[in-house]
């Protein structure tokens, strides 16, 4: 991981070095973000799915004991083996148990976001189980070993001829290559000998259906298909909040999904998963890992409702300026900034700052989670809890003092102008941190307070 | 305590007033030809239509469009002449160099270009995805202008699959800088 000790404004200052990939970067998920909008204004109803899915999930959330234990029984029913994991650890442990019993170490995976949130593959490496992401975007950043950047687009943040370069070292295709129809033939080509020797595949859940015990599984490569249905094994695992009640609810999602994700009508592959095939072992892991927890957060229980599009990422202006790594989660982006410090306050205090709080997040949503508005709260807990960064409240303090004193206020007006007019060096250089962003302002000839004296005795 | 008695505890305990599960949608939005509409979404995604009037010109058009390929595999028994025989039964890898697959979907929709096929019509369930071209037949009385509670009529399924773009999408494009 790239994180170390470093806050999103340190590791953003990384990304932004390379001005020419920032821009690419920002252009690109733009020109998703707007093929979202296309895509939506397709559909007259595109207002009435969203609040018919929001108001989904809210009564997901619910009744979500009932409906787990629904989805559980239905889902044993149908010979599916199911697990209860209530932390990462467990989840990890679990997926090895599997494997161990089958005397198996080496597998593929589909992408899952919440394997990545419970570092799956790192936990197995170090067990000797080999982890091949067959996930195009995915099998890149593992070959970079480094994490996702995106949860929809993995590889956003990557130039064409750095994975050319990647291929060539890993995959044998010609230095300097970086057509990506050559590219992705090789790839296709490597991954396909790992589809047919791996015992065991992973895939994530993008929704569990409680009224059939079923899983729906949404790819646009069909790899995840590929893993479970040439496999001996096959392990999905999912969090406790991918549950929608009925089938019936399903074509809401379906039509919300790709859309908002990348402005498809519908994602190239949405399979529906309900026993194992004759012979196959079938197994699916429910996962708490904080779920309980915020969902027990009035203010932020909303964010369960996400179904992980990455519409908020796409249309978030820090986020696309500043790069997925930049969050050091494995969600990036606004809802990845509502979800960690739900984990871990203090590791992700910096987060609900790194947002404009401009509410683009928030319109994009196709299950209409309040995202900028519980950004702003947990800024608020953050704050209370003492977790702020340390410049933020000495400044916040010293301006309470400033505001609370007329006397000093006063002054302190007069000689910031008197400073910035004489010695503008004073201001104009590294230590403010204002400046870094921006050009200071010129200084005004009088405060307003001086303006309204001269102009109210006239 | 189990992680399973734990987690389920926890919710009941942290979830929120119940509130009731909203009503389906009403008045969406049709299409007044939902074929044309299939069709030219799936020209949009990559995929090809091809009306025919019965097997005889599907054989012919499978014929031409795809002469020269060793592995052809088909589900439907009206394609045997066409086809490898037997082949239901072997292990899931054994498909790895099928040329084309030909399957026939349950209906397709409009708004998407979606196909919904069963496992019964798939042979294998791997069929579809290991092939390198698929074909897919589908009546054109059974097209439905948008993904809804159709699916509820299939509930003896094993497995169901959406397919938009059935031929291609096999190879994902790779962002360009
Ligand atoms: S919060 Fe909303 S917009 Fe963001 S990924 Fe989740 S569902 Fe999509």
């Amino acid at each position: 991981m790239i994180k170390g000790n470093k806050d999103h404004a340190a590791l953003a200052d990384i990304f932004n070095q390379d001005e020419a990939r920032v821009d690419w970067h920002d252009e690109t998920l733009w020109f998703v973000r707007a093929k979202r909008d296309k895509a939506a204004n397709t559909l007259s109803e595109w207002e009435a799915l969203r609040e018919n899915a929001s108001q989904i999930k809210d009564n997901v959330l619910s009744n979500l004991h009932d409906y787990l234990s629904e989805f559980e029984s239905n889902a044993q029913q149908n010979g599916v083996i199911v697990h209860w994991a209530a932390d990462a650890a467990e989840h990890n442990q679990i997926v090895l148990s599997i494997l161990k019993s089958k005397e198996i170490s080496r597998m593929v995976k589909s992408k899952s976001m919440l394997t990545e949130e419970c570092h799956l593959n790192e936990y197995l490496h170090q067990n000797g189980v080999e982890v091949i992401d067959t996930d195009l975007g995915e099998r890149i950043v593992q070959l970079a070993e480094e994490p996702p950047s995106h949860i929809v687009l993995p590889c956003i943040h990557k130039k064409k001829e750095e994975i050319g370069e990647l291929f060539h070292e890993h995959l044998g295709t010609p230095k300097g290559a970086s057509d990506p129809q050559l590219l992705t033939a090789a790839a296709r080509v490597h991954l396909r000998e790992k589809f047919l020797t791996r015992r065991a595949a992973i895939t994530g859940v993008n929704f569990a259906i409680a009224e059939t015990g079923e899983f729906v599984v949404c790819t646009n490569e069909g790899n995840a298909d590929m893993g479970a249905h040439l496999s001996e094994v096959h392990i999905a695992c999912m969090g406790i909040e991918k549950i929608i009640p009925k089938r019936a609810n399903l074509s809401v999602f379906l039509r919300l999904l790709a859309r908002s994700a990348t402005g498809q009508p519908i994602t190239t592959y949405s399979s529906h998963f309900r026993t194992p095939r004759k012979g196959q072992e079938m197994h699916l892991i429910l996962v708490d890992n904080g779920r309980t927890q915020q969902l027990g957060r009035a203010d932020f229980r909303n964010s369960l409702k996400c179904i992980r599009c990455g519409a908020c990422m796409n249309t978030c202006p820090v986020y696309r300026r500043s790069g997925g790594h930049s969050y050091h989660t494995a969600i990036a982006g606004p809802i990845g900034a509502i979800l960690a410090p739900n984990l871990n306050m203090k590791q992700y205090a910096d987060l609900p700052f790194a947002s404009t709080l401009c509410g683009s997040c928030t319109n994009v949503c196709p299950v209409k989670i309040n995202i900028h508005e519980q950004l702003y709260k947990w800024r608020q807990v953050i704050v209370k809890e003492g977790y702020a960064d340390p410049k933020k409240t000495i400044a916040m303090k010293a301006m309470e003092f400033t505001l609370s004193h007329p006397y000093i206020y006063r002054n302190a007006g007069k000689s910031g102008r008197w400073v910035m007019k004489n010695m503008p060096f004073l201001v104009n250089n590294k230590l403010n941190a204002w400046y870094t962003q921006r050009d200071m302002p010129a200084p005004p000839q009088q405060s307003f307070r001086e303006w309204y004296k001269k102009n109210n005795n006239e | 305590m189990s992680s399973r008695a734990q987690i389920l505890a926890c919710v009941k305990e942290n979830q929120p007033a119940l509130t009731v599960l909203p009503p389906d949608l009403t008045g969406l939005a049709q299409y007044p030809d939902p074929l044309a509409m299939f069709g030219s979404v799936l020209d949009g995604i990559g995929g090809m239509m091809y009306p025919v009037k019965d097997y005889e010109e599907l054989i012919g058009l499978i014929k031409t469009k795809f002469s020269g390929l060793p592995r052809v595999i088909s589900t439907i028994p009206e394609l045997a002449e066409l086809t490898e025989k037997d082949w239901q039964d072997l292990p899931p890898p054994s498909y790895e160099d099928v040329d084309v697959a030909i399957i026939k979907a349950h209906f397709g929709v409009a708004e998407n270009a979606a196909l919904w096929v069963t496992e019964s019509l798939m042979g294998q369930r791997v069929i579809p995805f290991i092939c390198q071209q698929l074909v897919v037949l589908v009546h054109k009385k059974i097209f439905y202008p948008i993904c809804r509670k159709l699916i509820n009529k299939f509930q003896i399924p094993i497995m169901v699959l959406v397919l938009s773009s059935p031929v291609l999408q096999r190879l994902p494009i790779l962002s360009s800088h």
